[in-house]
């Protein structure tokens, strides 16, 4: 699955070839679980900078690195029952008790004076050893691929009539639990994570525990509302190996519309004021790899990009440079003026200011 | 595997005895708690708050041995624990069945696809997870130990939730793997320790000279010249742009796997790695030009000649450098 090809070029060879060959770093390698830190961006930034010139040494390291980078991705096959975080007990063991209840409390429903005429009958409820063995029978093997589909089907039918009064409710719960049920955590994440090709490529990567509870609002994650007023005009997919500066033409509009700012192929920030009819450059090309912008009023603009780098302007004319502390591509901004911003990384990390930039603080 | 002889809980009671090592805020480690029986009911009949505690404070200890952290500093790592994962952790290592089947069910399958996607065979791969399986259950320990009293012992009493459980697991799983490679490449016949020629043809694909064709007499100095200006020059990269290069051109992973090692979108890979095969491109023809005189056919030469050999130890010279 590797795209590399060996160089044409004699002096890419010639490089290639020199860099064959590792030596060993003097200083120790790290545990796994620091490894396993590094490549979850759990670190610190002080033991990220000490492990990245550790890595950048050590054969041995880049080896397991790599190794880790093949192995990306197996957790997305893994067919396991939905996070029981979600409250709905897809252990099947629990079904024939909570199907018993169920019952119960539609027979009383049932032979209320007001309940309606045309009741359905309600199947008799599965004999526990019957449930048990249908439980049994269908529940998933952790390496069947239809597993997923096993856990509703069973679900379905050991379920007894719900009353109308709570289809609603139980019909969204399912929705929910079926979109876990089918969706891998990484497919969960491509759809969150949409907004952005950086996003996307480090989707399986990102801090998310996908055992959250169901109620953790999803702004944690970098999703398209958090790119305000930001569209792109071309996307950038993850099979193409395309350079982001002649793919997509970032284009931030701010409360008027017909003041907006834009990234030109080539970089360059610019400016306009006629709803995008003429651009004017204000900021040359320089080495941004700028991803997002936010622009809470027509004079005042944030654009973030790679590497913590960040450029604004408060005046709509003259930019200024800052940068947030950190080595991660920035992938979205929210900026409530010219003052106050939150970034996010690509691995999911976010960070204040307060102060236009100056200082930021990560928010825990 | 990991090394040392001493159990984690002895480890653990000696560096507390030494270092008076910070505590983690109560309270916090109760709400963290409760965070992770939410996200896995399944821990609630096993996990006591009390084992859960001595399992933040074995990491927090782990993090911060040898130094005096703020207190903030000490919350923030805290709140930065996969808690359910550590939770799950320490119940299976305490040997209760109901975690140990949700352990099972939801990793055990992953442990053996990242087999399977480092390993080239079956066979292989199966060894490998198998015997980190064992170990993980706890079947390490020896009979010996065992008899005279000793607890079987879980490789997962090793994991301190600074990671996902899954990654940790890919982690010492990768790490086997690379060392077992590497041990058995030692048992290969050294190749020539003069930095010359080599007497084997050379691996690069091209064809070897043959002693019919002529030989450069200064074919030598051209690939000593040029490793000295190339390990130079790639040793004053900064470390991240020299790990990007090594993940691209030795490990050969994809630009999007160099982006995950990184944390950078591939594009951004791509934009670099042409950034800095210019820059070192540029300063490498300057120095042989400008500092040893050598014309650019003559450059080009030393690019031929160091591909065409295999004896190129350039990275030896980066490890010093860079370390």
């Amino acid at each position: 699955m590797s795209d590399f090809q060996r160089p044409d070029d004699p002096f890419e060879a010639a490089l290639a070839r020199g860099l064959q060959r590792q030596g060993e770093a003097v200083d120790e390698c790290p545990d796994p679980e620091i490894l396993a830190a590094y490549w979850d961006r759990s670190l610190a930034s002080d033991e990220r900078t000490h492990w990245d010139a550790h890595f950048a040494a050590c054969a041995r390291c880049q080896a397991q690195l790599a190794a880790l980078a093949r192995t990306e991705g197996v957790e997305a096959t893994t067919v396991h029952p939905a996070p029981w975080s979600f409250g709905w007990p897809l252990d099947l063991r629990w079904l024939a008790p909570a199907a018993s209840l169920a019952v119960v409390v539609f027979a009383v429903w049932v032979i209320r004076p007001d309940s309606v005429p045309d009741q359905q009958s309600l199947p008799d409820p599965a004999p526990r050893s019957e449930a048990a063995d249908l439980a049994a029978e269908n529940r998933p093997t952790s390496e069947s691929p239809e597993a997923s589909a096993q856990i509703e089907t069973s679900q379905e039918r050991l379920q007894p009539e719900i009353p109308p009064s709570n289809r609603d409710s139980v019909a969204r719960r399912e929705r929910t639990e079926t979109e876990l049920d089918d969706t891998t955590f990484e497919a969960l994440e491509q759809r969150e994570l949409r907004a952005s090709p950086s996003q996307l490529a480090a989707a399986p990567t990102t801090r998310v525990d996908p055992l959250r509870p169901v109620d953790a609002p999803l702004e944690e994650q970098p999703t398209r509302r958090a790119l305000t007023g930001v569209s792109r005009a071309a996307r950038v997919t993850d099979t193409q190996q395309v350079d982001a500066d002649v793919a997509s033409a970032l284009v931030v509009t701010s409360p008027d519309p017909s003041v907006r700012w834009r990234v030109a192929p080539t970089g360059a920030i610019e400016r306009s004021t006629d709803g995008g009819s003429t651009w004017t450059e204000q900021r040359a090309a320089g080495d941004g790899g700028w991803s997002a912008g936010s622009a809470p009023s027509p004079s005042t603009c944030w654009i973030v990009g790679t590497s913590g780098a960040v450029v604004l302007t408060t005046d709509g004319e003259r930019w200024q440079q800052t940068a947030v502390p950190t080595e991660e591509d920035l992938v979205a901004v929210e900026a409530s003026n010219s003052l106050t911003a939150t970034v996010t990384t690509v691995s999911g990390r976010r960070y204040d200011t307060a102060d236009g930039g100056n200082t930021w603080a990560e928010r825990l | 595997m990991y090394s040392g002889s001493a159990a984690p809980d002895a480890q653990d009671a000696e560096r507390h005895r030494r270092t008076g090592s910070p505590t983690p805020n109560p309270r916090q480690v109760a709400r963290v708690y409760t965070h992770a029986l939410q996200q896995l009911p399944v821990l609630k009949a096993c996990l006591s708050r009390e084992s859960f505690a001595r399992a933040v404070a074995r990491s927090v200890d782990k993090r911060f041995h040898g130094t005096e952290p703020v207190t903030r500093a000490v919350a923030q790592y805290v709140e930065s624990l996969h808690a359910a994962d550590l939770g799950l952790a320490v119940a299976c290592a305490a040997g209760h069945d109901p975690p140990w089947e949700h352990f099972v069910t939801t990793y055990r399958p992953v442990l053996y696809r990242a087999a399977r996607a480092l390993s080239g065979d079956e066979a292989t791969a199966r060894d490998l997870a198998d015997t980190l399986w064992a170990e993980l259950y706890g079947v390490g320990s020896t009979r010996a130990s065992l008899e005279a009293g000793a607890k079987r012992r879980s490789l997962l009493e090793y994991f301190h939730g600074r990671s996902q459980l899954a990654t940790w697991l890919r982690s010492v799983l990768s790490q086997r793997h690379v060392d077992l490679i590497r041990s058995s490449r030692r048992l290969e016949p050294l190749e020539s320790e003069d930095g010359g020629e080599s007497d084997r043809p050379p691996n690069t694909g091209r064809r070897p000279v043959t002693q019919t064709e002529t030989v450069d007499p200064d074919r030598g100095e051209y690939i000593t010249l040029f490793q000295q200006v190339l390990g130079a020059v790639v040793g004053a990269l900064a470390p991240r742009d020299r790990l990007r290069l090594c993940c691209y051109y030795t490990q050969e992973l994809t630009l999007a796997a160099t982006g995950r090692v990184l944390g950078e979108h591939e594009a951004t890979v791509s934009r670099r790695l042409a950034s800095a095969r210019k820059g070192i491109r540029t300063e490498v023809e300057r120095m042989l030009i400008d500092d040893h005189g050598l014309s650019q056919s003559e450059v080009k030469l030393c690019y031929r000649y160091v591909t065409e050999e295999s004896s190129v130890d350039l990275s030896r010279m980066l490890a010093s450098q860079g370390s």
